[in-house]
């Protein structure tokens, strides 16, 4: 029988291997069925994914924490298992995997390697797509380049006016995925334009809507969420292109194969029985057929 | 008219000419080549060797062709008087809508000098305006005075860019160069075709002597040689600076640069180098302005002396300056500026800016073939016949090749435009029946 290193009493451990020969259970789920509480870990200023909403949370990846704590009631025959909700800071979040604060963090990261050396990942639960915001009456230059189009498709002459492209100014979260992808890309972009970081995404947008950056990137669906309630004005707009596509997922205990299977198994069986969608329908504008095709390829049979 | 203070001279319009191409295509010209690579400097050997031999056509024309209408004239010779009146009509056309863009880079190259005016559209839309009508002013005191504020104008090209030609080899490295070449590793072919179109369009502006040709002194020799000295010394300037810059600043930084030439002067000597050179390119940049506004009076006044253009575009003032038309024309520009307010109109002009400039490129085609017919009438000897035809040919490829790259929407409104030209011409051609235009030599002429 393999078991795993814990960091629990090993009188304790010889304990329950007696009492369940059949299962070798990992950390999470004993600390589950001990303390009789579910903990979701979530950030809580990350909507529509995970938001705080009274004493509670809310959001798209809260919604798939409790499906994945009904099959936790449902394994461990807990029905009057307790759902705690934990908020952690985005400097803290995968600390607080790991130090088993929390059981599992419901806001979707993307796996890095270097996140993967302390953490482990569920399947997929949402594809995260970089894009961008502009102010409504951005230069036609700019969007062109934006959209992946060449920036001026007539005559370049001593009339072509190149204020739509010169000294433009980016904005990206600090220290993210994007701020290096942003890096690359600038020069491919053909645009001169220098980049500045934000503390977050609030931020990122003030910029915008200021005047004092051309475009902010980061993830789509956090974009249009902060657009309708921050912006309803609709002076800035989302672009339509997705940049770059990275799947996401919740990143739970790195020496727990038994609870990852269990929270893969509740997740497939989301994405196979449509309820994936209800969730999209209610939190994320509905799935697109991109999205649709990546359910069957997120769902492990 | 006679009197030598109120022309132009060989040295003013040569000067002219430069400034009219450089002025303001240069500044963002190194940044745009870094963008590609130094491999892009290869594209110098097909577009200067094009421009040259269109340069040559034109100077031979005003050789042969000894009376006032620049272009639309020696069209004429061999498109009779419908080919003069669309030729003055696109030419005229092309400047009118170049003139007002060229006045909106102007002012965001002055943004970083005056913030205020980058701050949004009606500052733009302002200083546009503002530029418009200090370069029609300027204009009043006749070509005797545009050529002497070009002559100083001209500084703004000479120090940062024919200036960087010269001394800029002192901090020239090699390896930097050879870095830079070809950053991307595109396939030779692929780099000179993707190239091309930098430098394709960057000598429009050397038929703006053939323009002049009522405002100089002794145009027959005037003309030509200023065309030629002024395409061959932007040519050589062009060729020599874009090549130094790649060798002095590394080419990541120079393919992100807002403004390349004050860029490299601050990393010869110091950053308040590098404003001056950026506020000498600026001036150059108005200077040129103010050469287009000067060639576009005097492209109306010419038709108009033919009865092609309405009369008041060829009522000149003592000092030999059309400032009626000069008028006109900046309200027209003024009204065309009124696009700068929203974002809307302004993707509109820059379809109509893509527009102007194949209404620029065909009188290049009408006008280089009527060589063909001065030949034949000043019966040349079969030698010099066939070198001009010859250069005649590469000429007409070269402008055939930058239509072409202009793109099927500004070809396709171009064509619109010239097709709207027939019936206007329509209504004139009525003028023309029965009297047979007796040709006059210039009145300065011997």
């Amino acid at each position: 029988m393999n078991v795993k290193p814990i960091k629990s009493n090993p009188l304790l451990l010889v304990c329950i291997l007696a009492l369940l020969p059949v299962m070798a259970h990992g950390s999470t789920l004993e600390r589950i069925r001990t303390s009789n509480t579910f903990t979701l870990g979530y950030l809580p200023d990350f909507a529509p994914f995970s938001y705080q909403a009274a004493d509670k949370a809310s959001g798209y990846a809260i919604d798939l924490c409790l499906k994945i704590a009904e099959k936790v009631k449902s394994e461990l025959a807990l029905p009057a298992l307790k759902i705690q909700y934990q908020p952690v800071s985005l400097n803290d979040e995968i600390n607080a995997v790991n130090s088993g604060q929390v059981d599992i963090l419901c806001t979707p990261t993307p796996p890095t390697l270097a996140r993967r050396k302390q953490v482990s990942y569920s399947v997929p639960i949402y594809t995260a797509g970089l894009s961008a915001v502009v102010r409504q009456d951005a230069s036609e230059a700019l969007l062109n380049v934006l959209n992946g189009k060449v920036a001026h498709t007539g005559p370049t002459w001593r009339a072509t006016a190149n204020l739509g492209l010169s000294n433009q100014t980016y904005a990206a979260i600090a220290g993210g995925v994007t701020e290096t992808w942003i890096h690359q890309q600038m020069r491919l972009l053909g645009v001169v334009a220098t980049l500045v970081t934000v503390e977050n995404a609030e931020a990122g947008l003030k910029l915008v809507a200021d005047g004092k950056a051309n475009a902010f990137f980061a993830e789509r669906m956090v974009l249009k969420h902060l657009l309708g309630s921050n912006y309803p004005a609709g002076h800035l707009v989302v672009l339509e292109r997705i940049f770059e596509y990275a799947p996401t997922a919740m990143a739970l205990d790195r020496n727990d194969e038994d609870f990852r299977l269990l929270v893969d198994t509740a997740l497939s069986e989301i994405y196979r029985s449509g309820e994936i969608e209800q969730a999209y329908d209610k939190y994320l504008d509905g799935a697109g057929d991109t999205a649709k095709k990546l359910f069957k390829i997120y769902a492990i049979p | 008219m006679t009197d030598s203070n109120k022309k132009m001279s060989l040295m003013g319009l040569t000067t002219l000419v430069t400034v009219n191409m450089m002025g303001s295509g240069i500044i963002m010209l190194p940044t745009s080549m870094a963008q590609l690579g130094a491999v892009s400097l290869l594209s110098w050997i097909v577009t200067a060797v094009g421009s040259m031999a269109i340069a040559y056509c034109f100077s031979q024309c005003g050789i042969f062709c000894l009376r006032s209408g620049g272009l639309s004239a020696y069209t004429e010779e061999a498109h009779a008087k419908s080919g003069f009146f669309l030729c003055s009509y696109l030419y005229f056309l092309s400047l009118a809508i170049a003139n007002v863009a060229v006045a909106i880079s102007a002012v965001g190259y002055m943004t970083s000098f005056m913030p205020w005016l980058g701050s949004g559209a009606i500052p733009l839309f302002i200083g546009t305006v503002g530029l418009l009508w200090l370069t029609t002013v300027a204009n009043f005191g006749g070509p005797g005075i545009t050529g002497r504020i070009g002559a100083i104008t001209v500084w703004g090209v000479i120090i940062p860019v024919a200036g960087l030609s010269l001394i800029g080899w002192f901090w020239f490295k090699p390896d930097l160069l050879i870095a830079a070449w070809n950053p991307y590793n595109l396939p030779i072919s692929e780099a000179i075709s993707k190239a091309i179109p930098l430098t394709l369009w960057a000598f429009l502006g050397m038929e703006s002597a053939a323009q002049a040709s009522d405002a100089v002194e002794n145009p027959t020799r005037t003309v030509p040689l200023a065309c030629l000295f002024g395409t061959l010394g932007a040519a050589v300037v062009y060729v020599l600076s874009t090549t130094v810059i790649q060798g002095i600043i590394p080419n990541a930084e120079l393919a992100n640069s807002s403004a390349p030439f004050a860029l490299v002067y601050a990393h010869m000597f110091n950053p308040t180098v590098g404003h001056i050179i950026m506020a000498l390119a600026v001036m150059a940049c108005v200077g040129s302005l103010l050469g287009w506004q000067f060639t576009l009076a005097q492209t109306a006044k010419m038709t108009a002396d033919q009865g092609m253009f309405p009369k008041l575009f060829s009522k000149v003032s003592a000092r030999n300056a059309p400032i009626v038309g000069m008028l006109v024309c900046g309200v027209l520009q003024t009204l065309m500026a009124l696009s700068t307010i929203s974002p809307n109109a302004s993707a509109q002009f820059g379809k109509l800016v893509s527009l102007a400039a194949v209404t620029n490129l065909i009188p290049y085609v009408t006008a280089a073939t009527g060589l063909l017919v001065m030949m034949y009438k000043a019966k040349v000897s079969a030698g010099v016949y066939t070198r001009n035809a010859l250069l005649l040919v590469v000429a007409v490829a070269y402008s055939l090749y930058a239509l072409y790259a202009c793109g099927k929407d500004a070809v396709f409104g171009g064509i619109l435009v010239l097709v709207f030209g027939y019936l206007l011409y329509g209504f004139l051609a009525k003028r023309f029946i029965d009297v047979s235009v007796p040709v006059h030599p210039r009145a300065d002429n011997p």
